[in-house]
């Protein structure tokens, strides 16, 4: 704060701006950024598109085969490069066809692109959009990731029947369709569905470890190059039986490696770190640790707002996340606005279906927050439905 | 007007800090540098428009231009300067559209509304000094009133003018002596 001598004239000029009107002008600014970027994406399609004519007409006048062996036809207009064999999807993602490879884009949308890998490998490298999921499909797992780059084979040479999954940048989850997970795959390592020989990945070999989350299951094999690159708790061997369902809320059902104690700074970092990483579960025991070691702390609302969110909308976990939510809002600091707060802890009501809290709740918000745009959209969740 | 206190700041993590997450995409991150600096735009756009109207569009405009060219931002830690000279780029695009429009007829130029948002604490020299900028501002072509305004209200270097409207230096202290005779009675 500058001392009175230090005050310049504009000093005793403040726009009349009230915090609910901040409020709604960070929504303004979100909307208008979403905006700006749907924008650019239908850009890049027109764009995408217009190559992809150009070069499909100039296939047809050289005489080429439309189809070229091992490309599939893109569906969303995607760039086809025969040369480098390389397709570019619409969202700007690039996949990178080794070999005969075949693949499908099976889903193009604003919230998830799927590939599907019929055979051979392919590298991608993903373009990092929070709002998108993609997904790969290969050989009965999905490979799931939200920025990277990494390869899968299937069906091809050393691999006739399985799958092997490499992660050259960010992380990876190998999931079955049903949503279960195999793995967690982090840079530099490598997973081999049953059977797979660890050494018949697409290119270089890399160190592999077994998913760190107790529940991880599945028909996995997975091994390492390099021991000391992974920490001890990565190290333990593989537990290559089938899920065991477990009664424990799933954000805490995992604690990859023991937490030694630590103060508010480090705790937020691990988390925030870990959470960047897409690594959801070790994210939230650094929050949840954070919430209940240090309650006091100015941080520690911010610490149970994130709690809340990677429960509500990465770990299925509503009740924990209402627990924390509930506990955001009765600490409110900075990070976070507690309004946000109190709107998802009412979506947690909503998704555990005490409809009766939930109605009572959004009432609540709307005549708190009359000129809030979510006040509608609340109330319509805790609407009981026929 | 009573003005609603301050929302306090997230002191924890640094600017830097937050602007590396906010180039990786991070939501919370741009929330946080938001509520950090939104209300330092808000007032930094009130004084160089003077007017209450239009001061949340610049903000919106200058928050969503500041997070699509974050990659461009050389020091992470210079996130409240590098967002004052977008404020001030966008306070100058709309003081000439105002002018532009003002000339074609469509809208009618209106002195600053300031008397209203001036702290009753303001020494009086100050609220005397503030009253002659705002009334001799009113007439000024955008960059002329903008520069004029960052040096009496804001009381910036004119090195600081420089960098924050993007004009050279020469060119600051050409506009700043033009506005200064405005502002002293010697205009045309």
């Amino acid at each position: 704060m500058k001392k009175l001598g230090e005050r310049t004239p504009g000093d005793f000029v403040r726009a009349p701006l009230s915090d609910e009107r901040l409020h709604e002008l960070w929504a303004a600014v979100e909307r208008g950024e979403s905006r700006l970027k749907a924008l650019r994406r239908r850009r890049r399609a027109a764009a995408v598109a217009s190559a992809t004519a150009l070069a499909v007409g100039l296939g047809l006048w050289l005489g080429r085969p439309a189809d070229e062996p091992g490309l599939a036809a893109a569906p969303d207009g995607s760039k086809v490069s025969a040369e480098a064999r390389e397709l570019t999807l619409g969202d700007g993602s690039v996949l990178s066809l080794l070999g005969a490879a075949r693949v499908h884009v099976v889903v193009m949308s604003s919230d998830e692109v799927r590939v599907r890998l019929a055979k051979g490998a392919v590298e991608c490298e993903v373009a990092h959009d929070p709002g998108r999921r993609f997904v790969l499909e290969a050989a009965g797992v999905e490979v799931v990731v939200t920025g990277t780059r990494f390869a899968v084979t299937a069906g091809e040479g050393s691999v006739p029947s399985g799958v092997v999954v490499r992660v050259d940048r960010g992380s990876v989850e190998v999931r079955l369709p049903s949503g279960q997970r195999l793995a967690s795959l982090g840079a530099g390592q490598l997973w081999a569905s049953e059977g797979m020989p660890l050494a018949s990945s697409p290119s270089a070999p890399v160190a592999a470890t077994p998913a760190s989350d107790g529940r991880d299951a599945g028909a996995a094999r997975t091994g390492q190059t390099s021991s000391s690159a992974l920490s001890p708790a990565e190290r333990s061997p593989p537990d290559p039986s089938p899920a065991r369902p477990t009664t424990r809320s799933p954000a805490r059902a995992t604690s990859p490696a023991p937490v030694p104690p630590a103060g508010p700074r480090e705790l937020l970092s691990r988390a925030s770190e870990a959470r960047l990483a897409g690594r959801a579960r070790e994210a939230s025991v650094a929050f949840e640790e954070m919430m209940r070691r240090h309650p006091g702390d100015e941080r520690a609302g911010y610490a149970a707002f994130m709690l809340g969110r990677l429960r509500l909308d990465e770990l299925a976990d509503a009740a924990g996340a209402l627990e924390a939510f509930s506990f955001a809002v009765e600490h409110p600091g900075s990070g976070f606005f507690p309004e946000d707060a109190e709107a998802r802890r009412i979506e947690a009501l909503a998704k555990l279906g005490r409809a009766a809290e939930c109605r009572s709740a959004s009432d609540r918000f709307a005549a708190e927050h009359p000129r809030s745009t979510r006040a509608a959209a609340l109330a319509a969740l805790c609407r009981p439905r026929r | 007007m009573a003005l609603a206190s301050v929302t306090p700041l997230d002191g924890w993590r640094s600017d830097e800090s937050l602007v590396v997450s906010a180039r990786g995409g991070d939501r919370d991150a741009k929330a946080a540098l938001f509520q950090r600096h939104a209300r330092h735009a808000g007032n930094l756009a009130y004084r160089l428009i003077g007017r209450s109207s239009e001061v949340e569009d610049i903000v919106q405009e200058s928050f969503i231009a500041a997070f699509d060219g974050l990659s461009k931002l050389v020091d992470p830690r210079a996130f409240r300067s590098w967002l004052s000279a977008i404020v001030t780029r966008t306070a100058i695009g709309t003081l000439r559209k105002r002018r532009l429009l003002a000339r074609l007829g469509f809208v009618h130029l209106e002195p600053a509304e300031i008397e209203g948002v001036l702290s009753s604490s303001a020494p009086p020299d100050v609220l005397a000094e503030l009253r002659a900028v705002y009334r001799a501002v009113a007439d000024l072509p955008a960059a002329e009133r903008v520069v004029l305004v960052l040096r009496r209200v804001e009381q910036l270097p004119l090195d600081a003018i420089a960098a924050q409207t993007g004009f050279s230096l020469a060119t600051v202290k050409r506009r700043l002596a033009r506005a200064e005779q405005r502002l002293n009675g010697g205009g045309e």
